[in-house]
C-alpha cells in the first residue's frame, strides 16, 4: 500500500503514518482503559454503572463510594497525567534531538531536570507548606537552568549549538553539585530523605490539581511544536542551510527550546525525574515511520503516552510497594533502544 | 537587473578576509570566483547569500539590500548550495530536495502534494527521478550535489550561488553539472554565482570571472578575456602556458620546468607555498 | 660500652609498653561479628550517627565523648544536657560521609559506627590504625538492649547498661499489661508514615513494625520487606489504617494531601486519629532509648480508653530522668498538644 502511494505524483511522506497514528491513538485508549481496571482496590466493570452514578451526585453505599473515589480521584488523574507526561517527555525528546541534530540527546541536556530537582530540594529544605510551593520552586528552577545556559552560549556566541551543548552542561553540573550540597547540609533524619526520595521519580504523586497546571503548559506546548514540527526537518540540517532556505534558525531554536523546556519543567515539578522517554521514543517513532518530523512527531508523542501508562500500571500494580518508575521505563527503554541501533544499523546515522 | 556587490569588506574576529570587493552580475549571467583555498571565496559566496554581514559595503539584489531585508525574502531570491554535507537524519532526497520551499511556508504551513510534485519536476529537469526516493545519506557525493541543486533551484530560480560545486566530482559529473548550471543561465535566466577551483572548468563554461586573491579582487570581467596566462599564472602563482585548442576551447597547463616554452624562454618552476 | 647502653634501655622501653597498656584490654565482639580489642576503660569516645550518639549520653558516658557525629551537635536534647557539646569536633555523618582524618585526629580510643553504608569499611581501617571502632547495628528493641551492652561494656562500665534497658523494659512492661489482651478484631491497624514522604511507609523489617505491635496496633505495611517502601495512594485507601502517625518535618504537606477527597473514607482521615511524634526534643521513632516512649505514645493514642488514667509528661519526664539525670521539661521539652480538637473532621464529610 505505501509504495504504490508514494509512487503517485502527489504523494507526501505521511500516508504509511497516518495508519500508524491511527494504530496508536487506538492503543493508547485501549491501554488508558485498561489500566483503570487495575488497581489494589478491586473494581471491576459491572460496578461501573453505579459509580458513575456516584460522581453524578447518587448517594450510595460506603464501599462502592470508595471505589467511585478511588476511580475517580486516584486512577483517573494518574493516568491522564500519566499519559500527558509521556506525550510531552517524547515531544521534548523529538524537539531536542532534531535541534541538536544528535539522536543521542535526551532532554536533560541543558539541565532542566537538574535544575528542577534543585528547585525542589530548596522547597523541601525549607520546609515549605505545602507540595505546591515545591512544585512552583521546582518549575521556576528548571526554566531558570535553560535561561542559565541559553545565556552563557550567548555570551560565547561562536557555534551555537556546540557551545549550547557545553553550556548545558556546565549547568546541569552546577546545579547537581547544589543539590549534592543540600543534601549534604540537611537534616539526615527529615529533609534528607524527603529529596532523595523525591529525586526518584514517581507518578503517585498525581492528582487533579496537577492537571490543572499540566494541561495547558503541556498541552499547550505539544499543539504548538505540532504546529511547527515541519521546521524541525530544516533546523536539523543545521543553522547554515536552515538560514539560507529562509528559516529564522535563532528564533525558532529559542521558540522551540522554551516549549520543550517547559514541558520537561513541568514533568519533573510533577513528578520527578522519569528517564529514557525522551530518548527512546523518539527513535521508535522513527524507526516505524522515518525521520521526518512530519510524520514521526505524532507517532512520537502517541507512542511515549502509551510507553509511559504502561510503565506506571506495571510499576504500582506488580508489587505491593511502588517500584520507582526509572527502573521500569529503563529496564524496558535500555533492551529496546539496543535494538533499535541494532535494526536500523544500515540506515546511515552519520 | 542584478546582484550588485559595492565596497564589501568583512573581517571574521579582527581578521580581514575580504577587502574593497566589487562586483555585478547580472541576469542569466554565469560568474565564476576563481582563487586559491583562502582567497575568500567561500566568505564572498556566503556575504552574496545574506548568511554574513560585511563590515562595509552593501550587496543588493535586484535593488534589495540584503542587510535590511528579511530572511524569508532574502530566501525566495536567492539559494545556496553548500559544500558537501551530510545530514544527520535519514531523510529521503526527495524530502531534502522540498525544503526548498521552506521560504514560501508560513509557521504552521507543511509542504503539500503541490510542493512534492514540483519537487519532482526538478529532480526531471536534472534528470535525477530516480533518486527521489532514495536515502540522502546512501547516494554518492555526486548525487547528493545534485540533489542539493536540485533544492536550490525549487527554492529561487532568480539567484544561484554554488559553493565549489565541483570538488569530489568525477570527471564526468562535473561537465555535466556545470552544463546544467549554464543550462539553467540560458533557459531561466537565472544569476549563477559559482567558485571553482579549476580555471580549464571557468574558461569553458563562464560567462565572468572574478579572480580573487587574499581577499582582494585581482581580476574581473568577461571569462575569455580576463583569463590570459599572466593573469592566471599571477593568480595561482604558478607559471601556466594558456593553449588554444583547434576547436577553439582554451587549456591552462602549468608550465614544465626547465623545458623551453614556446617564447623559447626555460620555465620556471612553480612557487611551492601552501595556502 | 655506652654504644649499646642506648639501644637495650630503647628496646626495653619499646618492649616495655605495650605490655603496659595491654593490661586491662580485651576482646569484644561487637554486632556484625568483628572481634575487636579494646581498651580497659575508653575515655575518649567518638559517635557517627544519632542513635550512637543517643546510646551514649543515655548510658551516661557522655563526658567521655571527644568527637560526636554533625547531626548530634545540633540535637537539642544533647544541647540541653551539655551545652559544651555544640563545641567538640564534627567527624561527618553516617548518612552523608565520615570524615576519617577528623576521627583520627581527636585520638579516640573507642569509635562507634553504624553498619550500614561504609561503616564496617571504615571500622577496620581504623582498627588497622590502632583504633578499636566497634559496629552497632540497632534495629528492632532487642538488638537495641545489645547496642547499649556493647557500648558499655566496651567503654569498661558494663553496669552502666542496666539503668537504660530497665527504663526501657519497665515502659514496655506498663504498655504491654495494658494492650495484652487485645482482640485481633479490636486491635487498630496503624500507618506509618517516614520522613520521605506521606506514601513511604515502613515496613516489616523496620524498628517502627515492632513499635506498632508491641503498642498493640496492627502495622499496615508489616508484609512489605526492607527499607522504607512507597506504596501507591491505592495500596493506602485499600489498607484503610485506623491510625496514621507522621515521622518527621513534613507533617503540613502530608496532612495537605491526606486532606483530599479521595482520602476522606480512610477511618484514620474521618475520624481524624492522624497525629506526629509529640517530641520536640530528640525523635522517638528511631533505633534509640528513646523508642520505648515512642511505643508507650503509640499505644496512648491507640487505645486511649485503656491509658485515659495515664499522664504521658509524667512518664516522659521519668523515663528522661532515669536515663539523661534531668527530667524532660527541665530540658526544654514540650509536648505537642494532643491534635484531637483541631483535626478531627466531621465523619458525615
Amino acid at each position: 500500500m505505501s509504495k504504490a502511494l508514494t509512487a503517485g505524483a502527489g504523494a507526501t511522506a505521511s500516508s504509511p503514518a497516518i495508519g500508524w497514528n491511527k494504530v496508536l491513538a487506538a492503543g493508547l485508549i485501549a491501554a488508558l482503559l485498561g489500566s483503570l481496571g487495575i488497581g489494589w482496590v478491586p473494581i471491576s466493570v459491572g460496578e461501573l454503572g453505579a459509580i458513575v452514578r456516584v460522581w453524578l451526585g447518587a448517594a450510595a453505599e460506603p464501599e462502592t463510594a470508595g471505589k467511585a473515589l478511588v476511580l475517580g480521584m486516584v486512577r483517573i488523574p494518574r493516568a491522564l497525567v500519566t499519559v500527558l507526561v509521556g506525550m510531552g517527555l517524547s515531544a521534548a525528546g523529538t524537539v531536542y534531538q532534531g535541534l541538536f541534530r544528535n539522536p543521542l540527546v535526551s532532554p536533560d541536556i541543558l539541565g532542566v531536570s537538574a535544575g528542577a530537582t534543585f528547585g525542589a530540594a530548596v522547597g523541601i529544605v525549607m520546609g515549605a507548606g505545602t507540595w505546591h510551593i515545591v512544585q512552583l520552586l521546582a518549575f521556576l528552577f528548571g526554566l531558570a537552568a535553560v535561561g542559565m545556559a541559553l545565556l552563557i552560549a550567548r555570551l560565547v556566541a561562536v557555534q551555537p549549538m556546540l557551545v549550547l551543548v557545553l553550556a548545558g552542561l556546565v549547568v546541569l553540573s552546577v546545579f547537581n553539585s547544589s543539590i549534592t550540597l543540600l543534601k549534604y547540609l540537611s537534616d539526615p533524619y527529615n529533609e534528607l530523605p524527603a529529596i532523595v526520595f523525591w529525586i526518584m521519580g514517581s507518578m503517585s504523586r498525581a492528582q487533579w490539581a496537577d492537571l490543572q497546571v499540566a494541561a495547558p503548559t503541556i498541552g499547550g506546548s505539544l499543539i504548538m511544536i505540532h504546529t511547527m514540527r515541519y521546521k524541525l526537518n530544516v533546523l536539523s540540517l543545521g543553522d547554515l542551510q536552515a538560514t539560507s532556505l529562509g528559516l529564522n534558525a535563532r528564533r525558532y531554536r529559542l521558540i522551540f527550546i522554551f516549549l520543550a523546556s517547559a514541558i520537561v519543567s513541568v514533568s519533573v515539578a510533577i513528578c520527578g525525574q522519569v528517564c529514557w522517554i525522551g530518548l527512546v521514543i523518539p527513535h521508535i517513532a522513527r524507526t516505524l515511520v522515518g525521520p521526518n518530523h512530519e510524520a514521526m512527531l505524532p507517532v512520537a508523542v502517541l507512542s511515549g503516552g502509551i510507553f509511559l501508562l504502561l510503565a506506571d500500571t506495571a510499576a504500582r500494580a506488580l508489587t505491593p510497594s511502588e517500584l520507582p518508575i526509572s527502573v521500569v521505563t529503563a529496564f524496558i527503554g535500555a533492551p529496546l533502544f539496543t535494538y533499535l541501533l541494532y535494526r536500523n544499523r544500515g540506515s546511515g546515522w552519520s | 537587473m542584478s546582484l550588485v556587490c559595492r565596497n564589501l569588506h568583512f573581517a571574521y574576529n579582527g581578521h580581514p578576509v575580504l577587502h574593497a570587493v566589487d562586483l555585478e552580475v547580472r541576469q542569466g549571467e554565469f560568474c565564476v570566483l576563481l582563487g586559491r583555498n583562502g582567497s575568500g571565496k567561500t566568505t564572498l559566496i556566503y556575504c552574496l547569500s545574506g548568511l554574513l554581514r560585511p563590515q562595509t559595503g552593501t550587496v543588493l539584489l535586484d535593488g534589495l539590500d540584503l542587510a535590511r531585508a528579511a530572511r524569508a525574502d532574502i530566501a525566495r531570491r536567492v539559494s545556496l548550495v553548500p559544500q558537501e554535507h551530510a545530514d544527520i537524519f535519514p531523510f529521503r532526497v526527495l524530502d531534502v530536495v522540498v525544503m526548498g520551499r521552506t521560504a514560501t511556508l508560513g509557521f504552521a504551513q507543511r509542504p503539500g502534494p503541490e510542493e512534492y510534485r514540483a519537487a519532482r519536476r526538478v529532480l526531471a529537469e536534472l534528470e535525477a527521478e530516480a533518486l527521489a526516493e532514495r536515502g540522502f545519506n546512501r547516494i554518492s557525493g555526486g548525487e547528493r550535489r545534485i540533489a542539493l541543486l536540485a533544492r536550490a533551484m525549487l527554492q529561487s530560480e532568480g539567484t544561484l550561488l554554488l559553493d565549489e560545486p565541483t570538488n569530489h566530482l568525477d570527471f564526468n559529473n562535473k561537465y555535466r553539472l556545470l552544463e546544467k548550471i549554464k543550462g539553467l543561465c540560458r533557459e531561466k535566466g537565472t544569476r549563477v554565482v559559482a567558485s571553482l577551483h579549476d580555471p580549464n572548468l571557468a574558461v569553458r563554461f563562464a560567462d565572468s570571472v572574478i579572480m580573487l586573491a587574499g581577499g582582494r579582487v585581482l581580476a574581473a570581467g568577461e571569462a575569455r578575456r580576463v583569463m590570459t596566462a599572466p593573469m592566471v599564472s599571477q593568480l595561482y602563482q604558478t607559471p601556466t602556458r594558456r593553449i588554444v585548442t583547434e576547436a577553439g576551447g582554451i587549456l591552462f597547463v602549468p608550465c614544465d620546468p626547465g623545458a623551453l616554452s614556446s617564447q623559447g624562454v626555460v620555465e620556471q618552476r612553480p612557487t611551492m607555498r601552501w595556502t | 660500652m655506652k654504644k649499646w647502653l642506648l639501644p637495650i634501655v630503647c628496646a626495653g622501653i619499646c618492649l616495655g609498653l605495650p605490655i603496659h597498656a595491654a593490661a586491662g584490654a580485651r576482646a569484644v565482639t561487637d554486632m556484625v561479628g568483628r572481634i575487636v580489642t579494646v581498651p580497659a576503660e575508653a575515655r575518649r569516645l567518638v559517635t557517627t550517627f544519632k542513635p550512637a550518639a543517643l546510646c551514649v549520653t543515655a548510658l551516661g558516658l557522655q563526658d567521655r565523648l571527644v568527637a560526636i557525629d554533625t547531626d548530634s551537635r545540633r540535637d537539642r536534647l544533647q544541647l540541653a544536657l551539655a551545652p559544651t557539646l555544640a563545641s567538640l569536633p564534627a567527624v561527618g555523618q553516617k548518612s552523608t560521609g565520615l570524615n576519617f582524618e577528623a576521627i583520627l585526629a581527636v585520638h579516640p580510643d573507642l569509635v562507634i559506627l553504624f553498619a550500614q553504608k561504609d561503616g564496617i569499611a571504615i571500622a577496620d581501617r581504623l582498627v588497622a590504625h590502632g583504633v578499636a571502632a566497634i559496629v552497632i547495628l540497632p534495629e528492632k528493641m532487642a538488638s537495641l538492649y545489645t547496642a547499649l551492652e556493647l557500648i558499655a561494656g566496651a567503654a569498661g562500665v558494663p553496669q552502666r547498661a542496666e539503668r537504660p534497658t530497665e527504663a526501657c523494659r519497665r515502659l514496655l512492661r506498663l504498655v504491654e499489661s495494658r494492650v495484652a489482651h487485645t482482640n485481633p478484631e479490636q486491635r487498630k491497624c496503624v500507618y506509618f508514615a517516614s520522613p520521605q514522604g506521606i506514601f513511604a511507609t515502613a515496613t516489616g523489617d523496620l524498628l517502627q513494625d515492632e513499635m506498632i505491635a508491641l503498642a498493640g496496633g496492627i502495622h499496615a505495611g508489616h508484609a512489605l520487606n526492607g527499607y522504607f517502601r512507597e506504596i501507591s495512594p491505592e495500596q493506602f485507601i485499600a489498607w484503610n489504617p485506623d491510625v496514621i502517625v507522621f515521622s518527621g518535618h513534613g507533617a503540613g504537606r502530608n496532612r495537605a494531601i491526606l486532606g483530599q477527597p479521595q482520602f476522606a473514607m480512610v477511618n484514620a482521615v474521618a475520624s481524624g486519629r492522624i497525629y506526629e511524634f509529640p517530641s520536640n526534643l530528640a525523635p522517638w521513632d528511631f533505633p534509640s532509648p528513646l523508642a520505648a516512649l515512642g511505643v508507650l505514645w503509640l499505644a496512648h493514642q491507640c487505645y486511649p480508653e485503656r491509658f485515659a488514667d495515664l499522664d504521658l509528661l509524667a512518664e516522659t519526664n521519668g523515663f528522661h530522668q532515669a536515663l539523661f539525670g534531668r527530667d524532660f521539661t527541665a530540658l526544654g521539652g514540650k509536648l505537642a498538644a494532643d491534635p484531637a480538637g483541631n483535626h478531627r473532621r466531621p465523619a458525615d464529610e
